[in-house]
């Protein structure tokens, strides 16, 4: 688990550059920074929350003379709450400014093709709103650089979904609008390669894998004092990985290996394990403070049986 | 040591259990005890300081279970039918196990009967930083552990091996 923090703290250097790009005056509040969340949302919140902001900034804050007709404080308030809920984790982003007009909303995806007139006139104001979500919408009537050339909401959306979150809408015309993105606490349900080194159980997350081998100790070549195989004309180091995880193999050294062909970036290489176990969906939890040193373990999950497996974090023992 | 009974004013009753490690009675205070659980598999975590035996799962929860003999530079435990996992909650509110020999009884003690020691630069046994106070019961004495010392990171002697 990692503080939210990291990711939140470019995002005031950014409004202040928005202040003077959009040539208005916003001001930006966060709270709960100290927010943990599984690092593997947190590497991945930065842009949807960026996308977020940015929009409160360019679609929401109205300019000076309108918020001054409307009687609001001449500086724009957009603000970031982060904070644990029961099992989850709830961000906000929202601001004090335009809100979003259902029925521009509903005319817009009319026009776009988005719902048909007739779908459209039984939507509900809400249902009006979530319409921004859909695929190549874009509201803003004019493209900036800012935001609005429809590669938008949708993929906020589709990143929190990919996330196993949900994000939904609150706003008041002429009042503002307050994102709500809610996260699982513990996300990180992977699909993993499961193996047995030694006489312990890891798991090996298969997008890292490419194939699985058959390697017989012949094919084994030494180049450079390191073992590799010839895989299909591509060198391929070996790692043992029972020497990386400092445990005894259970195979005798002429037994056939089984080789996990894993991939970081174009580099490729065979770990070595002693037995393939198969092919599950695994929910990765963080090992906590005194063993999260081992950089070659990414994590730890609890198998059926209650027993732990670690995770392996291939990229590293690359 | 006798200038060390300062708080004599408050008299507080604390709870204790009170647990075996080696031939020493040692008392922990209950407040910071999560659960007790029997000894289970423990499943090794390569690459990280020794006294550290690796984790297990409590309730769903990934917890490190760290030997407290080891880090006290006393032998490597031996598992018997009486060996106990602690977990402990830290002040951070993570938690984690420590194994102890065996866990004899849940003790009352009055504040006013625990004298706070400090061995600092005394001679010294190697377990002597892990021990914060001394309580008096009926007949016997007990250590009253330091669980700060107990779970701190850093390990005592210097292991210049873990550059992973």
């Amino acid at each position: 688990m990692v503080p939210i923090e990291s990711v939140l703290q470019k995002f005031p250097r950014m409004i202040r550059d928005l202040n003077k790009t959009l040539g208005k005056k916003m001001e930006l509040t966060m709270t709960g920074e100290e927010t943990e969340m599984d690092r593997t949302v947190v590497d991945e919140i930065g842009d949807p929350l960026m996308h977020l902001i940015r929009n409160s900034a360019d679609h929401g804050i109205e300019s000076a003379e309108l918020r001054a007709q409307r009687g609001k404080p001449d500086v724009g308030q957009i603000f970031l709450h982060a904070f644990q809920d029961g099992n989850s984790v709830v961000i906000e982003v929202g601001d004090d400014g335009n809100g979003i007009d259902a029925e521009a909303v509903k005319n817009k995806a009319i026009e776009k093709g988005v719902v048909t007139p007739e779908q459209a006139a039984l939507l509900t104001e809400k249902q009006c709103v979530e319409l921004l979500f859909h695929p190549g919408f874009s509201t803003a009537k004019q493209v900036s650089e800012i935001s609005g050339r429809g590669v938008g909401l949708d993929v906020v959306k589709s990143k929190v979904e990919s996330l196993s979150g949900e994000v939904t809408v609150r706003t008041k015309l002429g009042e503002g609008s307050t994102w709500v993105i809610r996260l699982p606490l513990t996300l990180a349900i992977i699909q993993a390669l499961m193996v047995i080194i030694g006489e312990e159980k890891y798991a090996i997350p298969l997008d890292s894998i490419q194939s699985i081998e058959d390697v017989t100790p012949s094919d084994l070549k030494l180049v450079e004092n390191r073992e590799v195989i010839n895989l299909r004309g591509s060198v391929t180091p070996i790692i043992r990985l029972n020497e990386v995880l400092d445990t005894e193999s259970t195979k005798s050294p002429d037994e056939d290996m089984v080789v996990v062909i894993a991939r970081k970036g174009d580099q490729q290489v065979g770990l070595v394990i002693d037995e393939l176990m198969g092919q599950q969906e695994i929910v990765i939890k963080p090992l906590g403070k005194y063993t999260a040193k081992c950089k070659f373990i990414s994590g730890a999950t609890i198998l059926g049986d209650g027993e732990i497996a670690l995770i392996l974090d291939t990229n590293s023992i690359i | 040591m006798n200038e060390l009974r300062d708080n004599k004013e408050s008299g507080e009753l604390i709870q204790y259990i009170v647990i075996k490690i080696d031939d020493e009675q040692y008392g922990i205070n209950i407040k910071f005890i999560d659960n007790i659980v029997r000894m289970q598999q423990i499943t090794r975590v390569p690459k990280v300081d020794d006294y550290l035996k690796g984790v297990i799962n409590i309730r769903g929860e990934i917890v490190p279970v760290m030997s407290v003999r080891m880090k006290m530079g006393l032998a490597e435990d031996e598992i018997t039918g009486k060996s106990r996992i602690i977990i402990l909650k830290t002040g951070e509110g993570d938690l984690v196990g420590i194994i102890v020999d065996q866990v004899n009884q849940v003790l009352t003690l009055d504040s006013n009967n625990i004298e706070k020691v400090r061995y600092d630069d005394k001679k010294g046994k190697a377990n002597a930083s892990f021990v914060n106070g001394v309580g008096h019961y009926d007949g016997g004495l007990v250590s009253i552990l330091d669980l700060d010392a107990v779970v701190a990171e850093k390990e005592v002697k210097e292991k210049a091996s873990n550059a992973g």
